[in-house]
């Protein structure tokens, strides 16, 4: 049985990285999910072979425990690219809210070719 | 036929603990629904023998049918809640002079000594500034005197209080004053003049004798707290005890001792306090290694603070955490809570504004100290030298209000509480040199996310006496009112 930490590679003390399928999350979501870490991590990503991109953690300060911190990049990459479904299925209805709070429009009409 | 499958409507979420998420939307209505709920929801297959379809279906997070009447009725909640946009710029505060006869430690505007020159607002730059605050389309318009000490110019106060009032006899605004003092020099003389127009007082209290004496000191030397004391009860006694309202900072001297600041507030008669982290501006940046502190022990102490307030509600004495409640009334109420410094946009300038000495225009407060630390980025115009058009409709305030939409803000745009926060694009300036700023880990970001979580918290756990101190403080009404106990 696999564990999350057989896709972690940690090369020394500080520094880690972590293959992400790009078939199954978009770039958006992986960004997304990097950004809340870069405040004790660098990150950097970069493009691997076919669908996989790699994403390189290194440590701006040394005390965090990064396998753990990586996997709840995993968790985060996993909620992103959740919201970003919610946001293809949804996201123009928030557009509409918006849209129709400050100057109002025909709801009616806009739903329909939803 | 098959029935439609429920549409699902905007949300954020987050993992609130192991088992639950919290979802709230665009209404900051919020909900909280266990990790196989939260799964079969996003998947479109939560069905309606689930208890929480209802609720989700009730609080507008999924719509079965007639989606634009749905969206009529998001709509005008989500309009509601955004009030403040429309209204524009009601609160003005005028920086009266920057002489103060304190010498606070923690000062935020690096004051001049009370006998320098140079730094008072004429009578004739209040007049054209007032001009300009009647400009603006909102039907309420706040006056506030800031400084340095403002009654150290009192001639500027009166003009300005009488000229307002004489220009509002025709515009017929909501006219409020408010006049930010120490309180350690103000006179009976000037509190009457305060009274006949219904000038209201906010002055600075820290705690007790030595918290507030530590950092509240004259400049001739000696701490201001007994003065404090007896200027305050002539105020009251002269306009009314519910006129005149404290603000505390906390620092390293009191960050511990909250309990003690919530016991001064309560012996001196307060109904309430705000706990207030400091601010890195002016002294208070350049004294942070002395006066600063953990943000995550701020807000550790602030829940210790706030469950001890909400008990001494329920064993009688009326008191309110202000900064609590702004919150709350964000998340169980729908309506619009003026707050300039938590907003989004940002009420930089669109719901407050601050008139310089010289009649220089800034966004914020903390657009001032930076402009009198030596960065004038967030100067907006001058009244003798720029149109009220120029200033309130210029590309600077436009890059502010575009740049402070947590809506679209990186990390804040998937944030779960973003319905209930806002941003402060001078802070994120000030910390990293552009209006968004970088989060997730800057202190104003880390503060209010841990409160929000407390404070969810604690809504989860719904303990009925909590919830019902925090829903008198929310309606203001008594706790025997909302406990539905009959005098």
């Amino acid at each position: 049985m696999q564990a999350i930490s057989d896709f972690i590679y940690v090369s020394q003390p500080g520094m880690a990285n972590i293959n992400v399928s790009t078939s199954i999350y978009k770039i958006e979501s992986i960004q997304a999910a990097t950004y809340q870490f870069t405040s004790y991590y660098h990150v950097l990503i970069i493009p691997n072979d076919g669908e996989l991109i790699t994403v390189i953690f290194e440590e701006k300060e040394t005390g965090r425990d990064i396998v753990e911190d990586l996997k709840n990049f995993a968790d985060s990459l996993n909620d992103y690219q959740v919201r970003l479904q919610l946001d293809y299925s949804n996201g123009k209805i928030r557009d509409l809210i918006v849209a129709h709070a400050f100057s109002p429009i025909d709801l009616k009409k806009e739903t329909q070719s939803l | 036929m098959s029935k439609p499958r429920p549409q699902t409507l905007p949300f954020q979420f987050s993992r609130f603990d192991c088992d639950n998420y919290l979802l709230v939307n665009e209404t900051g209505e919020y909900a909280f629904l266990g990790n196989s709920d939260f799964e079969k929801f996003v998947a479109n297959e939560l069905t309606p023998e689930s208890t929480s379809y209802h609720e989700l279906k009730s609080k507008h997070f999924l719509n079965t049918q007639h989606l634009a009447e749905t969206l009529e009725l998001i709509t005008a909640k989500y309009r509601s809640r955004k009030r403040f946009i429309s209204n524009f710029t009601s609160l003005h505060m005028l920086v009266i002079t920057l002489k103060c006869c304190n010498d606070c430690s923690y000062c935020q505007v690096s004051a001049e000594g009370d006998d320098a020159k140079g730094f008072d607002m004429s009578p004739e730059v209040a007049r054209k500034v007032v001009d300009y605050i009647f400009k603006s389309p909102s039907p309420s318009i706040k006056i506030e005197f800031q400084g340095g000490e403002p009654t150290l110019n009192w001639e500027t106060i009166e003009t300005t209080v009488l000229y307002a009032e004489q220009v509002n006899q025709k515009l017929k605004k909501n006219l409020d004053f408010v006049l930010c003092t120490n309180l350690v020099k103000i006179d009976t003389h000037q509190l009457l003049f305060l009274k006949e127009h219904r000038v209201h007082i906010s002055t600075s209290l820290d705690g007790p004798r030595d918290i507030h004496d530590k950092n509240r000191l004259f400049r001739s030397g000696g701490g201001t707290y007994d003065r404090f004391v007896e200027n305050l009860q002539n105020a009251r006694r002269i306009l009314g005890h519910d006129q005149v309202n404290a603000l505390m900072t906390t620092t390293s001297d009191s960050v511990n001792r909250i309990d003690e600041v919530i016991a001064e507030y309560v012996k001196l008669g307060f109904g309430g306090v705000f706990l207030r982290s400091l601010n890195p501006y002016g002294l208070a940046s350049i004294q942070a290694e002395h006066l600063g502190y953990p943000i995550e022990l701020f807000v550790e102490n602030f829940e210790k603070a706030l469950d001890s307030i909400v008990q001494l509600n329920l064993n009688g004495t009326r008191f309110i955490e202000f900064y609590t409640n702004l919150l709350l009334t964000r998340i169980l109420t729908p309506f619009s809570t003026g707050f300039v410094d938590l907003q989004s946009p940002s009420g930089a300038g669109i719901s407050g504004a601050i008139y310089d000495h010289n009649g220089d225009v800034f966004p914020a407060d903390e657009a001032r100290m930076l402009a009198r630390m030596g960065d004038h980025s967030f100067c907006m115009g001058n009244v003798f030298k720029d149109s009220y058009k120029s200033i309130f409709g210029g590309n600077l305030l436009r890059e502010i209000v575009s740049k402070s939409c947590v809506e679209i803000m990186p990390y804040c745009s998937s944030c779960v509480y973003r319905s209930y926060c806002g941003a402060d694009p001078v802070r994120n300036y000030s910390e990293t040199g552009d209006f968004i700023g970088r989060r997730p880990n800057n202190d104003f970001c880390k503060k209010n996310k841990l409160i929000f979580d407390m404070l969810f918290r604690k809504l989860k756990r719904h303990d009925p006496d909590e919830m019902d101190v925090f829903w008198s403080w929310i309606s203001c009404r008594s706790l025997d009112e909302i406990r539905g106990v009959v005098a």
